[in-house]
């Protein structure tokens, strides 16, 4: 059904009598076109690239239910407590669970910012991280009001200057970005997430096994809550990868300035030691390379290996 | 009282219509004024991302409180985008992935900007910036909660006015956050008081101002608060409360400075 957007009265006259002093400018509705391919649109026409559609149902995951993960800490208290290495590791996961306000910073700062079906998908995916995060960390801390999972190691001089560059120069940078490799750039950002989600999920599979009682149990529940995730940001990933050599070409730059395991941007100091204990596991070092491979090996170019993954051994990959 | 931020999260759902008939806007349609006052606040709605992008380029990120916050706030905003949307599609106006799209790519460099502007400032500013951010988000929530309420007021419809309630009630929760932090924020510091009043007297428009054309800010400004000068006085007690914010008339200077009558 539709209304004569035209119709709208050059002034209202409202309970005073008086007409408003603000002078009635004209409803841009009654312009806009009611047939054809832009119908009932203000705005979209020929000028505008359509958003990519994937088969991935974004309205779905925006109304599933996003809820706490319940850890119960009285019973995971009560169990085996986490060895050094598996705390080690989680740490270093649940850190970068709770990146993803700093990666949706990075990702709305550019004009991915105008993809409007990938910031309806961040808009759920943030809550989803900040649960999965918070479970692993009360797996860490408990349900402590102060006490966080921070590293064992202090970050080095390298990684504290990348924290200041992410925090004061990076948001400066963004209309250079938005200049220099505009739409493109999304590309760059959904092979960065597509890598990032399925290295998490990776990740939480080596730990599992490695875990039981309570804390398998939630390590398990997180990395399933990763699937749509990971599915979404690979299929975003692919199909602007293979249907432009430009955007190719930009997210291979993208992920050659930095690895989508540095949550945010910026290494974490624990992050080599870590990989290690995920990675100890044949099976789970192909696992980690797998998860990048499955979007590099579209990219243009010779290999792109990730610099945190070439300290693993290369045994059974 | 502190905010819960833990209670806020875990009761974080989705705006509800589906109980409401959305069938009645075939008997009784909007008429164009609602509907061009809707379109924007669907706009506005569905622009958080974009807000969210220029409070994240501030220190606030860090904050883990403002964080959570943000999280939630941005995932609220967007249903009730999403609800907005579905009502003028009922009258033929579409609002889908391709139109938000088109609306950001056409603000061209005014949204572009945006973060550069805003990590500038809160660079300059420091830590005390996010008293700004606070009491800014404040100010614009209480005048996003009495707008869906006046327009559902002057509707009466049988669907849209209890939507509208129900979407002003959940901004309510955002305006409890915004307040509670931002006097944290002001009464840690009397810097952060005096930048937070000069810039909220000087600088603070309504809600949507930065993205929407200056003709729709005037036209839904005038639709939903011309000779409502009692309703803006009742917002600005509610800022004039917070430290160091007394005497403040931030919304009734911004109506004057848009010739809304008062």
């Amino acid at each position: 059904m539709t209304v004569d957007l035209a119709a709208d009265p050059p002034a209202r006259t409202d309970e005073h009598g008086d007409a408003n002093a603000v002078p009635a400018s004209p409803d841009p509705h009654a312009s806009m076109p009611t047939t054809g391919r832009y119908a009932g649109h203000l705005h979209f026409d020929e000028s505008i690239t359509p958003v990519l559609r994937t088969d991935f149902d974004v309205e779905a995951y925006t109304r599933r239910g996003t809820s706490r993960l319940e850890v119960d800490t009285e019973l995971h208290a009560a169990q085996e407590q986490l060895g050094a290495p598996e705390r080690l590791a989680l740490g270093l996961l649940q850190r970068l669970e709770s990146s993803a306000l700093a990666e949706a910073r990075m990702m709305l700062a550019t004009v991915t910012a105008h993809e409007a079906r990938i910031t309806a998908f961040l808009a759920t995916w943030l809550v989803d991280r900040h649960w999965q995060g918070r479970a692993l960390r009360d797996l860490l801390t408990g349900d402590d009001p102060v006490e966080r999972p921070v590293a064992a190691r202090r970050p080095g001089p390298l990684a504290t200057l990348r924290r200041v560059h992410v925090d004061r120069v990076q948001p400066l940078l963004s209309p250079l970005w938005n200049a220099a490799a505009g739409e493109a750039v999304a590309a760059g950002h959904m092979a960065r997430m597509a890598i990032q989600e399925a290295s998490l999920v990776a990740g939480l599979d080596a730990i599992a096994r490695r875990l039981g009682g309570e804390a398998e149990r939630v390590v398990r529940t997180v990395r399933t809550r990763h699937e749509a995730a990971q599915d979404f940001y690979t299929a975003e990933a692919i199909g602007r990868i293979t249907r432009s050599r430009r955007e190719a070409a930009v997210a291979r730059l993208v992920l050659s300035l930095g690895s989508p395991l540095h949550g945010g941007g910026v290494p974490d100091p624990d992050l080599d030691a870590a990989l290690r204990v995920i990675g100890a596991d044949p099976r789970d070092r192909s696992a980690l390379h797998r998860a990048r491979r499955e979007i590099t090996r579209l990219l243009p170019g010779p290999d792109l290996p990730d610099a945190p993954l070439l300290s693993l051994p290369r045994t059974g990959v | 009282m502190a905010f819960d931020l833990d209670q806020f999260a875990q009761t974080s759902n989705p705006v509800k219509y589906a109980d409401l008939d959305f069938d009645t806007f075939r008997t009784q349609p909007l008429d164009a004024q609602t509907l061009r006052s809707l379109r924007y606040m669907c706009d506005v709605e569905y622009h958080t991302s974009c807000f969210l992008r220029d409070l994240l380029v501030t220190p606030s990120h860090r904050e883990e409180e403002a964080g959570g916050f943000m999280t939630m706030w941005n995932r609220e905003e967007y249903w009730h985008g999403e609800a907005l949307a579905r009502v003028l599609g009922h009258h033929g106006i579409v609002v889908d992935y391709d139109e938000t799209k088109a609306k950001r790519v056409k603000l061209g460099w005014r949204a572009a900007l945006g973060p550069m502007k805003q990590s500038t400032l809160s660079n300059l500013v420091g830590k005390d910036f996010l008293a700004v951010h606070m009491v800014w988000g404040a100010a614009n929530e209480l005048s996003a909660v009495a707008a869906y309420r006046r327009l559902s007021a002057l509707t009466d419809h049988p669907a849209l006015s209890p939507l509208l309630q129900r979407i002003a009630q959940q901004e309510t929760r955002h305006v409890a956050y915004y307040t509670t932090s931002a006097r944290k924020h002001l009464e840690a510091s009397e810097r952060a008081s005096k930048i937070v009043r000069l810039v909220m007297s000087k600088v603070w428009k309504p809600v949507g101002s930065g993205i929407m054309d200056e003709s729709e800010v005037r036209h839904v400004m005038n639709h939903l608060f011309a000779h409502q000068g009692g309703e803006l006085d009742k917002l600005d007690k509610r800022v004039q409360k917070m430290h160091g914010l007394d005497g403040l008339t931030v919304f009734r200077n911004a109506f004057a400075r848009l010739g809304i009558p008062a």
